[in-house]
């Protein structure tokens, strides 16, 4: 927009419909005879100015504004509408379609505050609590009691309170992974750590008539900042003196992400899937750690899942693996491995044992994503084997799908080639190899 | 300079000639478009909305996700649901305010999801879990409501105020 003004005069009444409707990308003034002895270019004026040239996020398109909103709360929308005229204006139609399905929360005493102030009607929408960190800060600031008991009482009881109100709440996911140490450690002051959280959130999901169905723990923290200096061992003792909270209903989905870093959380994790529960998907991330036990254990536990994940371990053997798996050989419908590093590997054996023997796998997802193997080039095979010939009728079932994505040589492909050779009428290659 | 072979050459608004790999540049679906419609580029591609520095930040990120799977329907929904940005990515946009905003107006002139994407999100991240006045310090947004203003804001949206 290039406007031609005759007068200074009209050159401030543009400037001021600028200011409050139009997104301006960058105001350049170049008006050779116009100084600061001339009456229009008053102080006020200039900071006008110079407050346009500096505040882009008020000089935004409406679509690039409308984009960043998409990813925000309907508090943070909520806090951003209320900075100053031109974003009320141009927010207030975007506040209405903020998803209230998702709510997100990092704890913090008013945080809290404002969830308990929900309408009725806004608190039965939501579907979904998402406990994370905001902009990075740790989780549960605010609370001025003096000692960690106290101020755990308190974040639980406004917790159990929020709980209560969110009947339709369905998913709960805690995360530690935006944590960042980027702030002073004043800001750290009376934060509680991510375990602590943890403990506390199961036990407030636990003492109320919410009924979720899928909890998310995402414990992968790139630094100890993330755990709060570290402190998560004090969830030992904790779990020893509180107790471990377990959640009295079935989940249908449970979702863990460690790192290397907090693998060793997985320990007291584990409880939380005792025997009994009716969960019917699960996936375990142990972000590259030497944690094949912990992934065994968790198999090995009893449960009839239906869709299992694996990402990202370390040390295990393949045989070991076979065995774990076979606890679920009734009910597995989905199995996918990305990035698993066997210590030693019969890839032959593992992917016949699954063909001929788990009746009802549908799908097979083979990923070797790490760079070093794959040096940037990614290859996918889809495999399906032939599940059942119905002679009488003449009707061929196709059943599942084995997908393998990776490199273009790994002993994946060998294996699927060696079961489509040996049982040719049966499985089928179905992405011819580029 | 025209462009050779695989090579590209960007002319940002400041009359900087800056070449570019072809895969890289078609990160962005303005020029992915541009050179399906016309073949072959042999002339020199001006970019009159950007400027050398921001340029080169773009080509930066582009150069980086050259080999990014294109962006599905249901990435698009699970972006909705995170503002999650990977690491390489954070550190991209760890660049002063102006030249964040420069890079968000870029991705969106030139078409390139990926980078508004980022670019969005990490403003919405700047927002994120702040009252207004810390969200006007951080962009150095001036208060300019009334008190009367104020006041009726407030009321409106008492359920939402922290007390």
């Amino acid at each position: 927009m290039q406007p031609h003004l005759r007068t200074h005069s009209d050159f401030f009444d543009v400037l001021d419909i600028l200011c409050l409707d139009l997104p301006v990308k960058a105001l350049s003034i170049d008006w050779p005879n116009m100084d600061s002895s001339h009456g229009y270019l008053t102080r006020s004026r200039m900071a006008r100015i110079r407050e346009i040239q500096s505040n882009r996020i008020c000089s935004l398109p409406m679509e690039l504004l409308e984009m960043i909103i998409a990813h925000l709360s309907i508090f943070d929308a909520h806090s951003l509408h209320h900075t100053c005229r031109s974003l009320y204006h141009r927010c207030t139609p975007q506040i209405p379609r903020i998803d209230p399905h998702t709510i997100e929360t990092d704890l913090s005493r008013p945080h809290l505050q404002q969830l308990t102030r929900l309408t009725a009607r806004q608190a039965l929408c939501v579907r979904e609590l998402s406990i994370a960190s905001l902009s990075g800060r740790p989780l549960g600031l605010g609370y001025p009691a003096p000692t960690l008991a106290l101020r755990m009482e308190e974040l639980c009881d406004a917790l159990e309170r929020v709980l209560q109100s969110f009947e339709n709440c369905r998913t709960i996911r805690i995360s530690a992974a935006s944590i960042r140490n980027t702030e002073g450690w004043r800001h750290w002051m009376g934060a509680l750590d991510a375990a602590i959280v943890v403990i506390l959130s199961l036990s407030a999901i636990k003492s109320t008539t919410c009924s979720v169905e899928s909890i998310t723990l995402d414990l992968r923290a790139n630094s100890t900042a993330a755990l709060i200096r570290g402190r998560c061992q004090r969830l030992e003792y904790l779990i020893q003196h509180v107790g471990f909270p377990r959640i009295p209903w079935p989940l249908k989905e449970l979702s863990l992400y460690f790192s290397a870093d907090t693998v060793k959380l997985c320990e007291y994790i584990i409880p939380l899937t005792r025997n009994g529960y009716t969960t019917k998907r699960c996936f375990f991330d142990f972000g590259q750690a030497y944690a094949e036990q912990f992934a065994l254990t968790l198999l090995s536990r009893g449960y009839q899942f239906q869709e299992i994940r694996l990402c990202s371990i370390k040390g295990m053997r393949s045989a070991t693996l076979e065995q774990a798996l076979a606890c679920h050989y009734t009910t597995l419908r989905i199995l996918q491995m990305k990035d698993i590093h066997f210590e030693s590997v019969d890839w032959l054996s593992f992917l016949r044992c699954l063909k001929d023997e788990y009746p009802h796998v549908e799908e097979v997802d083979l990923v070797q994503g790490d760079d070093a193997v794959n040096q940037g080039a990614t290859f996918t095979q889809n495999w399906r084997w032939v599940k059942w010939l119905d002679h009488q009728f003449n009707v061929t079932y196709t059943g599942p799908r084995a997908t393998y994505t990776g490199p273009k040589a790994h002993l994946i492909l060998t294996a699927l080639a060696t079961l489509a050779r040996e049982d040719a009428s049966q499985f089928i290659l179905v992405t011819p190899s580029p | 300079m025209a462009a050779s072979g695989n090579l590209l050459t960007f002319v940002s608004a400041d009359n900087v000639h800056i070449e570019v790999e072809r895969d890289v540049a078609e990160r962005s679906l303005l020029i992915k478009n541009m050179l399906e419609d016309l073949g072959e580029a042999t002339e020199d591609i001006p970019i009159p909305n950007v400027n050398e520095p921001v340029l080169r930040k773009v080509i930066e990120w582009c150069r980086h996700h050259k080999n990014d799977p294109p962006a599905s329907t249901e990435d698009e929904d699970s972006r909705r649901k995170t503002t999650d940005i990977d690491e390489w990515d954070q550190k991209f946009t760890q660049v002063d305010q102006e030249m964040l905003f420069e890079i968000i107006l870029a991705a969106n002139y030139l078409d390139i999801k990926g980078l508004l994407d980022v670019g969005c999100k990490t403003v919405a991240n700047m927002i994120k879990g702040k009252s207004p006045e810390e969200i006007r310090k951080t962009f150095n947004i001036q208060n300019d409501f009334t008190p009367e203003e104020e006041d009726q804001i407030r009321r409106e949206n008492e359920w939402a105020e922290d007390r």
